[in-house]
């Protein structure tokens, strides 16, 4: 009876062994390569820019290999996913595609490497300002801009030719055009994210911006409850509601959803990234080469796009910081950035738009330069994630009409206020 | 013979320790820790802040948050709703169908799909069903001329909740048929024939022997889909992600504890959510007398 | 005569009503994943699509890890299945088959398992993971996918083998088995049929689940089909037709199972609630 356990024992033994050697067999192979391998971690990226940039890398640089650590889309399950491997000080991670917003975050945490030393401020001036403005924490640089966004209004260019109509750039054009258009063609006058997410929040600021507004002031007050906030608030709820204006639907609407009404020719107007250009040119377009952009439309402020930004950034818990310096430099460089714009990304060095292969192929990043360098960072805190949220829910309940924007934003402005209490720190950092 | 109960308990002792240790350590231990996480402030983002012991603060904030109350009333109301709808309809179609006719395998078969395939699958077919643009529904209604214009089913108050419902009681509803099918098929056609002779009506039979005799089951069922509902995160998260008066104490807790970090929080969510569903198993075990153990 | 016409007139036609709605949301996925990108978003939509377009069922092998997520669902749901069985069967014959105390305990305990909401658990039991380096690997999910399944597992089986005859493990110790002899040699193999309507049972639900698989698995080669799906929306897309044609591909082995087992399904999903 007993000698029928063998096979039990022996798959156990096998198991064992197949561990151990499993081990050795990676530890052999460490010790017996001469070369370093990073790790770049970054979101999913079906246009090949990434794999061509590397290979790239990897010729003239053969001591270093590149480990690319693909991660979720959405930018909140990436964030998820640095948050507890930098908090656990993971040593894995070398160099980091990093939110524009998550810098901050991470610098005051003691996650990333200041890029200063490496990054003299001569050098730091070639890029947008804007965007290294937004990845700045207490005087030091934590990242470098990579590739940038900046919210833009997008339109008919045939229907408002048709129309006689110049491209709005105030909020009062923007009505005029939108109702218009819609009342016409029977199409949505805009549309924009309007969902409860982190976009809501981008176009959101827009407004307040465009009215002179903003989420704190210079002396660390917040400000989101002033009257120019409560009035912007207003007018993007009355958009939807009093205008109707918008895709009944979009208080649900992200990015995809916008996009699919303004490229399948339901909607006059589109809120959002530079990417809608060169997608709007695609087979499932029903709009290509009707498609114009203006920077996005104000009131008693200033026009303001919201920046977007992907940067590269080194973790502090990186075994190899020259090395990952040297990939960063060789990713952000104009010949990079060169050529990942001829494939559809907008540089963040400013001597790329400039660039006469790139004023050939791609003329329309003048509008996307001009919309970059008057766009602004989100508010630029450790803080930002939490305060997003409480944007997100407070604006989008004003939208949908739960509280007026007043109410709304006098309970965002007092969650805030709590957030900073809750922490000890002082408002506005 | 004492040696031998010695033996045999022994025995039983060593083959229920493999299930004690994994509820044990993925079970009670976490929950335990939540517990003690929970007088603690932790966020992962400021580890400057350390780690310092707050006591009930953390509830504190819970309990002072109107998020927190909408989500507990939006939880309970789906729950409610969807588990009732379940109930009725489930039950209607268990009695209609309990008779022997062509094609009851298909049907059996085909019930259990919905439960099948995963609700996050079934949640996404939904969301493509519902929407304003491209949706079957709002064009279907719009053919038979109920509807003039589409209508934005997931982004309103008053229709996301209902959508929520919809798309719960079409996966859960084929599960309740088939228990209460088999509860059916358990009764005696004798109580029936009795209860002829005596002129019920179908009504009072449904009443009086029906329904008495199926209460342990719908009982059960009833229990294990209220705890079910009220945990509910799947489909809240696909369909709206919590806007639209959506946002359910799961959908929060991850909310909470994922996207801001912030873990003393959500450990005290959590353990508000465990307290919820341990009032919730009390009142159906020992106030309704729920039989959940043989 | 007249009335029972009648009568069966209703009958088929709620009958009917009710399968539309149940089967029409698969049909619906169905069409869209074989539509093209226009037609996906044509106004109104097509109930039959004009021309069948296959690219969807490529595109989703080719742009997105979809056979990892597979085969990631695969492998947790099979080990999953396994070690839930082996776990489960153990306790099941202890509690059905041998004295001791602590029984009523034990019952409790394991119940009250399938009462604890998942993410009550998730944030703790992540922290918890993260400390065992388990986070991106299978144990991540295999570990609490068997705990959870446990009380599924465990009522099942016991009821199995509270229908052995006790004889049978008298006449085996008689000849000298020990007890745990009489379980893996006598017991068990008579059970086969209860283990493998649990197995079934317990697959689907591993197959299925969702927020572990969220929370536990952060990076794309570890995604299981549920989290892949939901997933699938880029940045900036939403690519419907491939959303439609990845919930046809995981549908299908789940409906085989369904037509191939489904009376032993249902005989597994009824058993605990259901007596006699």
């Amino acid at each position: 009876m007993k000698k029928k356990r063998t096979p039990g024992f022996v798959f156990i033994v096998l198991l064992v062994l197949g561990t151990l050697s499993g081990i050795r067999g990676e530890k052999l192979l460490a010790s017996s390569a001469r070369h370093i391998t990073l790790t770049f971690s970054a979101g999913h990226d079906p246009s090949g820019i990434h794999e061509a940039l590397i290979r790239r890398f990897e010729e003239t640089h053969p001591d270093i290999k590149i480990r690319v650590l693909e991660l979720p889309n959405s930018t909140d399950g990436q964030h998820e996913r640095y948050v507890t491997a930098l908090a656990a000080e993971d040593s894995s991670l070398d160099v980091i595609a990093a939110d524009i917003i998550w810098p901050p975050e991470f610098a005051s945490a003691g996650w990333l490497l200041p890029l200063d030393p490496f990054l003299p401020p001569s050098e730091q001036k070639k890029f947008i300002d804007g965007a290294t403005q937004g990845v700045r924490y207490k005087g030091k640089l934590y990242a470098v801009p990579w590739f940038c966004n900046a919210g833009l209004l997008f339109y008919r260019k045939d229907l408002l030719e048709k129309e006689g109509l110049s491209p709005p750039r105030t909020w009062d054009d923007l009505l005029k055009a939108a109702g218009l258009l819609q009342r016409k063609y029977k199409i949505d006058g805009l549309v924009f994210q309007a969902a409860r997410y982190e976009g809501l929040v981008c176009d959101f600021l827009e407004y307040l911006w465009g009215n002179g507004g903003d989420v704190f002031d210079k002396d660390g007050n917040i400000t989101i409850d002033r009257p120019e906030a409560i009035e912007a608030l207003q007018f993007l709820t009355d958009l939807i509601h009093k205008h109707r204006l918008t895709a009944r639907a979009v208080t649900s609407y992200q990015e995809q959803e916008s996009f699919i009404a303004f490229t399948q020719g339901h909607a006059a107007f589109l809120r959002s990234w530079p990417y809608v250009y060169m997608l709007s040119f695609g087979k499932d377009s029903r709009v290509a080469g009707k498609v114009g952009m203006v920077p996005m439309v104000y009131n008693k402020g200033k026009s303001a796009g919201t920046l977007g930004a992907w940067n590269l950034a080194i973790s502090r818990f990186s075994k190899h910081p020259k090395e990952s310096w040297e990939f960063i430099r060789f990713l952000s460089s104009h010949e990079s950035q060169v050529l990942a714009t001829l494939k559809g990304r907008t540089p963040s060095l400013k001597s790329v738009y400039g660039d006469p292969r790139i004023k050939k192929e791609a003329p329309y990043l003048s509008v996307f330069y001009r919309t970059l360098a008057a766009g602004k960072p989100r508010p630029v805190t450790p803080l930002y994630p939490k305060i997003s949220i409480i944007l997100q829910i407070q604006v989008h309940r004003a939208i949908t009409r739960e509280i007026s924007p007043e109410a709304a934003l006098k309970e965002a402005a007092r969650k805030i206020r709590n957030l900073y209490n809750k922490y000890k720190l002082p408002v506005g950092t | 013979m004492d040696k031998e109960a010695t033996r045999e308990a022994k025995t039983a002792y060593l083959l229920v320790a493999p299930s004690l240790i994994v509820i044990g350590v993925i079970a009670l231990f976490p929950i335990l820790r939540s517990l003690w996480m929970s007088f603690y402030a932790i966020d992962l983002t400021l580890p400057q802040l350390g780690r310092p012991f707050v006591g009930l603060a953390n509830y504190l904030e819970i309990f002072t948050d109107s998020r927190f109350w909408a989500a507990l009333w939006n939880t309970t109301y789906f729950t409610v709703i969807s588990v009732t709808l379940e109930l009725v309809l489930g039950l209607a179609i268990a009695m209609l169908v309990n008779r022997p006719f062509a094609g009851r395998g298909l049907l059996r078969a085909s019930v259990l799909i919905p439960w099948a395939i995963p609700t996050v699958v079934s949640a996404q077919m939904w969301r493509w069903i519902f929407n304003d643009k491209a949706g079957i529904l709002g064009s279907l209604l719009q053919n038979f001329k109920i509807l003039s214009e589409p209508y934005p089913w997931l982004a309103s108050v008053e229709t996301a909740r209902l959508c929520i419902i919809a798309a719960d009681v079409w996966k859960t509803t084929p599960f309740m048929v088939l228990l209460l099918l088999a509860g059916l098929q358990t009764i005696s056609p004798e109580y029936y024939e009795a209860a002829m002779v005596d002129g019920a009506t179908p009504f009072r039979r449904f009443l009086h022997v029906t329904l008495p005799l199926l209460k342990p089951i719908i009982l059960v069922a009833l229990l294990f889909r209220t705890l079910d509902a009220f945990r509910i995160f799947d489909l809240v998260y696909v369909l709206t992600g919590g806007a639209f008066k959506t946002e359910t104490l799961s959908v929060l807790t991850s909310d909470v504890t994922f996207k801001c970090s912030d873990y003393g929080q959500g450990s005290a969510l959590a353990v508000v959510m465990f307290c919820c569903i341990m009032v919730i198993s009390f009142i159906f075990i020992k106030v309704l007398g729920a039989k959940v153990e043989e | 005569m007249k009335s029972n016409r009648l009568e069966k007139a209703v009958f088929f036609t709620v009958l009917s009503l009710f399968l539309l709605v149940i089967l029409f949301p698969f049909y619906w996925q169905f069409v869209t994943s074989i539509k093209s990108d226009e037609e996906i978003w044509k106004i109104p939509p097509s109930l039959f699509p004009q021309v069948t377009y296959w690219d969807n069922y490529v595109r989703i092998f080719k742009l997105h890890n979809f056979a990892r997520y597979l085969w990631n669902s695969a492998m947790v749901a099979s080990l999953t299945t396994i070690f839930s069985l082996i776990v489960g069967a153990f306790s099941a014959y202890a509690l059905a088959k041998l004295k001791f105390r602590g029984k009523h305990l034990i019952l409790s305990l394991v119940l009250s398992v399938s009462m604890f909401p998942p993410i009550a658990i998730a944030p703790s039991l992540f922290m918890t993971l993260k400390q065992m380096h388990m986070i991106n690997t299978y144990w991540a999910l295999i570990l609490p996918y068997t705990t959870f399944a446990l009380p599924l597992a465990l009522w099942n089986l016991t009821a199995f083998f509270r229908q052995l005859p006790n004889e049978l493990q008298e006449a085996a110790r008689v000849d000298g088995c020990s007890f745990f002899q009489t379980f893996w040699k006598i017991l068990l193999p008579l059970t086969a049929p209860g283990l493998f309507t649990t197995g079934i049972l317990v697959f689907i639900a591993a197959w299925n689940e969702f927020l572990f698989a969220l929370t536990f698995t952060t990076e794309d080669r570890m995604r299981t089909v549920p989290v892949g799906i939901a997933l699938f929306p880029g940045e900036y897309t939403a690519p419907w037709g491939q959303i439609a044609a990845a919930s046809v591909v995981v549908t299908i082995p789940l409906v085989l199972l369904v037509l191939a087992f489904q009376r032993r399904i249902v005989a597994g999903l009824t058993a605990g609630a259901v007596k006699g």
